[in-house]
């Protein structure tokens, strides 16, 4: 009896790990799966929810009330939206070209020197790995008016007036840029200079055995090459260009006046230092949704490119 | 002798002028966290050199920078093990089973949406979701979002790392009779391994680098990592500038470690997103 | 005279409370008066607890950790810290009143937080805790920042006593002294002194005649608002209702004042100066005046951040066709409401010392704000701290409170926002003030207050 009932058990586990061997694929999957349910589809729901209610926490709690579309109106009426929404256009326009240019140019330079490459290629992608908060800390101290390095070497250079930077409302949002164009130049460059180097170099020799000068080479038979690999670098970057937030919080603030101030920094003022929950979760729907346009077609870019390429 | 050719010595000069731009903000960074306030404002080029500011940041009993940096230790490593040990089993099903084309189109797709848009977003409901299961300010809080905002990358990396360990290795432990997840412990985890270091190093900087979920979900130094604070020291009414600058230039060091120890998996990484799509 | 001469202090009574009980058991010969009366002595003494204080780290901090250990070594009672950043303050306060008892004995509460401690009873009002209480006049009540009006529903010096000030922040006016005397000009008293004054020493880039605060510069602004005899908004105590004074046309003369004084007379950057940019610039030696937080005094004069040294002056912030104003920054204690009585008692006992002239005097030389005016007074004369002590002393009949309101965060974002767009050029001054006056409308009658129509 009780030799039976225990090989039955047996059995049984046995049956329920070839089961679970069987479906291994399934059940591996299924804490990426859950994991994302959780934290992005719930995220999503409470963002829907809040945009149509104020919010507020008492005693720990989240106590919700229904304002219906009371945050449109509200929208519809803020002066500051605007301004950000076009900052954030300007800021990502700029940035990426600016860094595009840059980092083809340094990824066909490094791919050109046999000496020194590992180090070129070692100090340009430094940016990338320091926190930007860090970075924003160092350009504050660089860009300082009064004490700052970059102002201090112009009025060596006998500079009378040098520029204000970040207190100039023309200048604060190219000052942020070219923060960026130091931080995620690199980015591109790392990018730019796999596709380089992936280039097939004997068609080069032979253009340039035919007579073609080193630029015509460049032009007319890389470029065309690498066209495929700029576009998604540049969509990429682009995409996440939208994310800025550090830089501006730490160097500018938005400032002066509205001059600088970008979509995700004015969704974090509104949520957590004027405490509008409701509103805040509204401007950043509308960001998700716009955001969402762009990464799909990123998407449907990317995977159109890699059939052709 | 090397050769002197006037073309590589230009080539090599605009190549070092650029070098000087990236490396002078981090020159001048330190040499500011070298000074007394009153150098830094006073603006002249000499200066007597002091740790001070270092002494500030890390032995003062008024500085709370040691429990930032052990925050921003444990975040990065807890969400670290958090990460890789949902991305390499996905990771692995998804790279080494027969799935519908739609299913793995969709998993990918959504993994590479959540990472492409902005975490502004999140920020919000990771605030609320915090408060309300009352962890709030404090590592744990910070870690789940670091794990989420990096668990696209490692899964990415991971699935192109498995994809490219030979089948047959697998196929002779499966005739030996291993189970799957045998199989996957023991014979493709160890092959994959100096895969899963590159994404644990990529993972570790990112969340070391991690500013704005850090800055939402923490209040105190329970849980406030080390760029919160060097915000911190620009949002009081006294801007420590000399503190910033220990502050900041200590947040790069791991950067410049990284860089020669394992350039080459941040560079597979790194560009992983756009080179695969 | 002092509380602390009354009380006994708790060692003492431990010793007292031993000698006691040896007494009561060995000698059986005591009378009954005598064993009751040191039963009552004992449950008297029983009263006072330890207590825990939670308080943020400051520049202030050091100089109350001094006036807590002084409490301690004098009293014998026992004080705990609880040391917090700023930014967990205000969540640690409230989750401190939330529970079903406080884990803190008092609150230490910000100017922009304290309302909504008082309105929702969540700190309890002193006279509860001890109906005999009397505030001495001496101490300074920062335009009724320690009360609240339950009829109002605002701050009203009728309301009842909630909080007692521990840290006296309020704007001051500092310049250069040594400058000052050369030239033979004393401190000005109203913005059109300020102007000539700074048209004497206005020499760019080594020398600026004045310098404004245009980054989160609204609490400074909002003394120049007072100075032409309007504020951002007000309670009209007899309607009830709330005005919005940006509308008025004092406001656009205060931003006019404003906007000279600093374009004339500011650093190229004046766009983007905030209070530690101000700071670095007077503490560099480049500028002549400047109107800012009166705690940051003790930076002038500490020689690692300061070429400055024993080379300041300071006065009450000037004035105009309004008269002058100094905007208070603050910050009072509490006792929650969710305390045992002992544990209220305990508390109360620690603040009504803390307040007294002598503890003031010992703070104020550990290095902090204190809140009395006698203090100030006796410390006028006082080689280190004289040159502001005296200017804040005197600057007492002026203070004035920014709104008290939930959505104060909001409003003074739009004045933010609106001063400097006029600071840049992007709207002229009448422009920017009733463009703020609406919005700040707006966001009233939002919040669900009865508002004065805009004219």
């Amino acid at each position: 009896m009780a030799t039976t009932a225990l090989r039955r058990s047996g059995t049984g586990q046995r049956r329920l790990g070839t089961f679970l061997d069987q479906n291994f694929k399934y059940w591996a999957l299924l804490p990426t799966l859950l994991f994302m349910a959780v934290l992005t589809l719930y995220p999503v729901g409470q963002l829907l929810r809040l945009s149509l209610s104020d919010a507020q926490f008492i005693k720990g709690k989240l106590v919700w009330s229904y304002v219906g579309l009371d945050h449109f109106t509200t929208l519809s009426h803020d002066p500051v939206v605007p301004d950000a929404l076009r900052n954030t256009l300007v800021f990502v326009a700029a940035s990426v070209i600016i860094e595009g240019v840059l980092g083809l140019l340094l990824a066909v330079l490094v791919s050109r020197v046999r000496r020194f490459a590992w180090f070129y290629r070692s100090v340009f992608m430094i940016p990338l790995l320091i926190p930007p908060i860090a970075i924003s800390a160092m350009w504050r101290l660089m860009y300082d008016y009064n004490y700052g390095i970059i102002n201090q070497i112009l009025i060596e250079l006998g500079a009378t007036r040098p520029p204000l930077w970040t207190a100039d409302p023309d200048l604060a949002l190219a000052s942020v840029v070219i923060v960026d164009v130091w931080h995620w130049t690199s980015f591109l460059f790392l990018i730019m200079l796999a596709g380089v180097e992936s280039l097939p170099h004997e068609l080069g020799e032979a253009a340039r055995v035919d007579g073609a000068s080193e630029i015509q080479v460049y032009r007319r038979i890389f470029l065309p090459l690498l066209r495929p690999t700029i576009i998604v670098a540049l969509m990429l970057r682009t995409i996440l260009a939208f994310k800025v937030f550090d830089q501006i919080f730490l160097l500018t603030g938005g400032g002066p006046g509205t001059s600088s101030e970008v979509i995700s920094l004015y969704v974090y003022k509104v949520f957590f230092v004027q405490g509008r929950m409701g509103y805040g979760a509204l401007l950043a729907l509308i960001t998700a949704l716009i955001m969402s346009v762009f990464v799909v077609a990123y998407q449907w870019l990317n995977s159109y490119v890699n059939k052709t390429r | 002798m090397i050769k002197l050719n006037p073309k590589t010595l230009l080539l090599h000069l605009v190549l070092i002028i650029f070098a000087l731009i990236i490396l002078g903000p981090m020159v001048y960074t330190f040499l500011t966290s070298l000074k007394l306030f009153r150098d830094i404002i006073s603006g002249s080029w000499t200066f007597e050199p002091t740790w001070r500011n270092y002494e500030q940041l890390f032995m003062s009993d008024r500085s709370n920078f040691t429990d930032l940096t052990r925050n921003s230790l444990i975040v990065g490593l807890l969400s670290l093990l958090v990460v890789q040990a949902i991305a390499a089993l996905g990771a692995y099903s998804m790279s080494r089973f027969r799935w519908r084309r739609l299913v793995g189109s969709l998993v990918m797709g959504w993994l590479l949406f959540i990472n492409m848009l902005p975490p502004i977003i999140f920020v919000g409901p990771f605030f609320i979701i915090a408060r309300t299961l009352g962890f709030y300010d404090t590592p744990l809080a910070i870690t789940m979002a670091h794990a989420i905002m990096n668990l696209p990358l490692a899964f990415w990396m991971l699935h192109s790392f498995f994809a490219d360990i030979p089948v047959e290795l697998e196929e002779a432990a499966a005739i030996d009779g291993c189970s799957r997840l045998q199989t996957f412990l023991r014979i493709a985890l160890p092959i994959a391994k100096p895969g899963i270091a590159a994404t644990s190093v990529l993972v570790f900087v990112f969340s070391w680098k991690e500013f704005l979920f850090a800055l939402t979900l923490s209040s105190t130094p329970k849980a406030m990592t080390i760029p919160v604070g060097i915000a911190a020291f620009a949002q009081e009414w006294n801007i420590r500038y000399g503190e910033m600058a220990a502050a900041a230039f200590f947040a790069t060091i791991p950067a410049l470690l990284l860089v020669f120890i394992a350039q080459k998996h941040i560079v597979k990484g790194m560009t992983l997103g756009a080179l695969k799509g | 005279m002092s509380l602390n001469n009354r009380r006994m202090s708790r060692r003492n009574f431990l010793k007292g409370a031993a000698a006691s009980g040896v007494l009561l058991a060995s000698t059986p010969g005591v009378s009954f008066a005598e064993k009751v009366s040191s039963i009552h002595f004992l449950r008297r003494r029983a009263q006072i607890e330890t207590i825990t204080i939670l308080i943020n780290d400051s520049p202030w901090f050091p100089g109350f950790e001094a006036l807590v250990k002084q409490y301690v070594e004098t009293t014998g009672n026992d004080v705990k810290l609880n040391v917090t950043p700023f930014a967990g303050m205000l969540e640690k306060s409230r989750n401190a009143v939330q529970g079903s008892e406080s884990e803190f004995d008092i609150l230490n509460l910000n100017e922009q937080w304290y309302m909504q401690f008082y309105a929702g009873g969540l700190v309890t009002p002193i006279h509860d805790i001890n109906p005999d209480f009397e505030l001495d006049p001496n101490v300074i009540e920062y335009d009724a920042a320690t009360r609240w009006d339950e009829s109002l529903r605002y701050s009203s010096p009728d309301g009842a006593l909630y909080g007692l000030p521990i840290n006296g922040n309020i704007q001051l006016f500092f310049y250069r002294q040594d400058l000052f005397d050369e030239k033979g000009l004393a401190a000005p008293t109203t913005w059109d002194e300020v102007e000539s004054i700074a048209q004497t020493f206005h020499n760019p880039p080594g020398m600026h005649g004045f310098s404004l605060r245009t980054i989160g510069g609204n609490w400074e602004f909002q003394a120049y608002l007072h100075s032409y005899g309007t504020s951002a908004v007000s309670l009209d105590l007899a309607s009830g209702e709330w005005m919005v004074g940006l509308a008025d046309p004092g406001a656009v003369e205060a931003l006019k004042t404003w906007l000279r004084l600093g374009r004339e007379y500011g650093p190229a950057n004046i766009n983007a100066m905030g209070q530690a940019e101000n700071l670095a610039l007077m503490a560099s030696g480049r500028l002549a005046q400047v109107h800012m937080v009166g705690a940051a005094a003790p930076n002038y004069d500490n020689p690692d951040t300061s070429v400055v040294v024993g080379k300041m002056g300071a006065g009450v912030v000037p004035g105009g066709p309004g008269g002058r104003a100094t905007l208070s920054g603050i910050w009072v204690m509490g006792i929650p409401h969710n305390l045992s009585d002992v544990r209220k008692a305990s508390a109360l006992a620690f603040l009504e010392w803390a307040l007294t002239k002598d503890a003031q005097l010992y703070y104020a030389q550990s290095g902090a704000i204190p809140v009395r005016q006698d203090v100030y007074e006796a410390l006028s004369e006082d080689p280190k701290l004289g040159w502001w002590m005296k200017a804040m002393g005197e600057s007492t009949p002026f203070i004035k409170a920014q709104p008290r309101l939930a959505e104060t965060p909001q409003i003074v974002e739009v004045i933010d926002r609106r001063t400097t767009q006029a600071l840049i050029d992007e709207l002229t001054p009448e422009e920017a003030m009733a463009e703020a006056a609406k919005e700040i409308h707006q966001i009233l009658v939002s919040g669900g207050y009865t508002v004065k129509p805009l004219a």
